[in-house]
């Protein structure tokens, strides 16, 4: 059975941000953010990311070796750091020539 | 009730959920993320949270079961990259177990002499059978799944695509046969029309001449040990309305000149009809299909018992159904996708 017109529309959204959010992570974690700010400071620039989908990103490019963390005293409070690694430096570059390839593509094609 | 208390008993619940091994740490970032919010909502009323409120938030949070999923990535018992494997063994394995079964049945049926009640005892036992196979083949899918996961550096690409694998050793692109089966001649129907004729003559004289079928032993049947209990005249008379049945089908057939194609329909409903004349069979009272014949006096010949003959009889008509029924549930099946694939032939 199809899925219906707005569960299939939902589905390829999804499908579409799914590929950029790891891009805007990575591209946001140039600055050092724990968890909630990240998830504002993405916000407010306008890619809302549900922490279902944030928490377990962070630790996925954790595990890959893209992003450093590290447990730092803020306001009294003890929070997980996260920020981009070298080797997310040089995987955040190629990601941006690729993004940027696709972008003129998909203008060109549109 | 406080709502630090609410809040604390929520990230108890929390870990709860998560692998031992990690629960400190994601606990800990946790607490920092939420505490975060939390602090800013309070911010914002410029006061504590109430334990309205409190609940509120944490209701928007979800449950503990499913904040600890968050943190932990998908899991699956059979994941994406063995499952395709995993299909196909079931496939494999649940029609070698059919066919296992079958036989095994079938060959008990004969040598056991087994009666109708074993037989349906079978049957219902099929679906048991095939679940069992199904958990088992599921069990091992799991068990690779789990090793692969959590010793991937040990396993080598049990299901990576070979190398071996190459473009030339895929199948002959297979001839799509016709919907409607292959164009027959106007000569040829017309064959078929005249010998479905002179078949049902045939049968219909078969009564009055049973030599017509039976040759010269038709001289020795009225002195054999054995005649033919009723039931056989209601399965003679249902073969002759299947045949005369699809005879005049054919006819039909000619005078609407339809005849360069046998209708899937036809097809279909000549097979299921099939299946009567062997139902009438099966559902013979006793399972009696021979008799004692009174005009015969003397003793049956050594091994002769009829009770054994009927028994055979009846378990040949319940293995003959088993296979009518495979065979046109198959062509169903058959129809349905050359249905389905002319429909898209059409769209296209």
């Amino acid at each position: 059975m199809s899925p219906a017109p707005d569960n299939l529309f939902e589905n390829l959204r999804l499908e579409l941000r799914r590929g950029c959010l790891a891009l805007a992570v990575l591209a946001q974690l140039r600055q050092e953010h724990y968890g909630y700010t990240l998830r504002k400071a993405l916000a407010q620039q306008g890619l809302a990311i549900d922490e279902s989908t944030l928490y377990p990103l962070l630790r996925r490019l954790e595990t890959q070796g893209l992003l450093a963390s590290q447990w730092r005293e803020e306001d009294k409070r003890n929070k997980r750091f996260y920020r981009l690694s070298p080797e997310g430096q040089r995987m955040l570059s190629m990601l941006l020539d690729e993004w940027n390839a696709i972008n003129t593509a998909v203008s060109n094609i549109l | 009730m406080d709502p630090m208390d609410l809040f604390e008993r929520y990230l108890q619940a929390v870990r709860k959920y998560l692998p031992r091994q990690r629960q400190d740490d994601i606990v800990a970032e946790l607490r920092a993320n939420l505490e975060a919010q939390r602090d800013e909502r309070e911010a914002e009323l410029g006061r504590p949270l109430t334990d309205g409120e409190m609940i509120d938030w944490l209701k928007e949070l979800g449950p503990p079961m499913q904040m600890a999923a968050r943190y932990q990535p998908p899991r699956y018992l059979i994941g994406p990259a063995i499952f395709p494997l995993y299909w196909q063994i079931l496939r494999l394995a649940l029609i070698w177990v059919s066919i296992a079964y079958a036989v095994g049945t079938v060959t008990r049926t004969f040598t056991e002499q087994r009666g109708p009640e074993w037989i349906a005892h079978a049957l219902f036992g099929y679906p048991g059978t095939l679940l069992t196979a199904a958990a088992w083949v599921s069990l091992v899918f799991v068990v690779l799944e789990f090793v692969s996961e959590r010793y991937p550096e040990k396993c080598p690409a049990f299901f990576a695509t070979s190398n071996h694998w190459s473009p030339t050793s895929l199948p002959a692109v297979e001839k799509e046969p016709a919907l409607e089966g292959k164009p027959r001649t106007l000569t040829t129907a017309a064959a078929e029309f005249v010998a479905g004729f002179a078949v049902l003559v045939w049968l219909l004289l078969v009564p009055r001449y049973p030599f017509l079928i039976l040759g010269p032993g038709a001289a020795y049947l009225h002195s054999s040990p054995l005649e033919f209990a009723p039931v056989l005249a209601w399965f003679y008379w249902a073969v002759v309305g299947l045949h005369a049945f699809q005879w005049a089908w054919q006819g039909y057939n000619l005078l609407a000149e339809k005849w360069r194609t046998k209708h899937l329909l036809q097809r279909l409903a000549s097979k299921a009809l099939g299946v009567t004349p062997i139902a009438i069979l099966i559902g013979a009272p006793g399972q009696i299909y021979l008799t004692r014949n009174p005009a015969f006096t003397g003793a049956l010949p050594d091994g002769m018992q009829v009770a054994t003959i009927n028994h055979y009889i009846f378990v040949s008509c319940v293995v003959l159904a088993f296979i009518v029924i495979i065979d046109f549930a198959v062509d169903l099946w058959k129809a349905s996708n050359a249905a389905r694939r002319h429909q898209f032939r059409t769209v296209l």
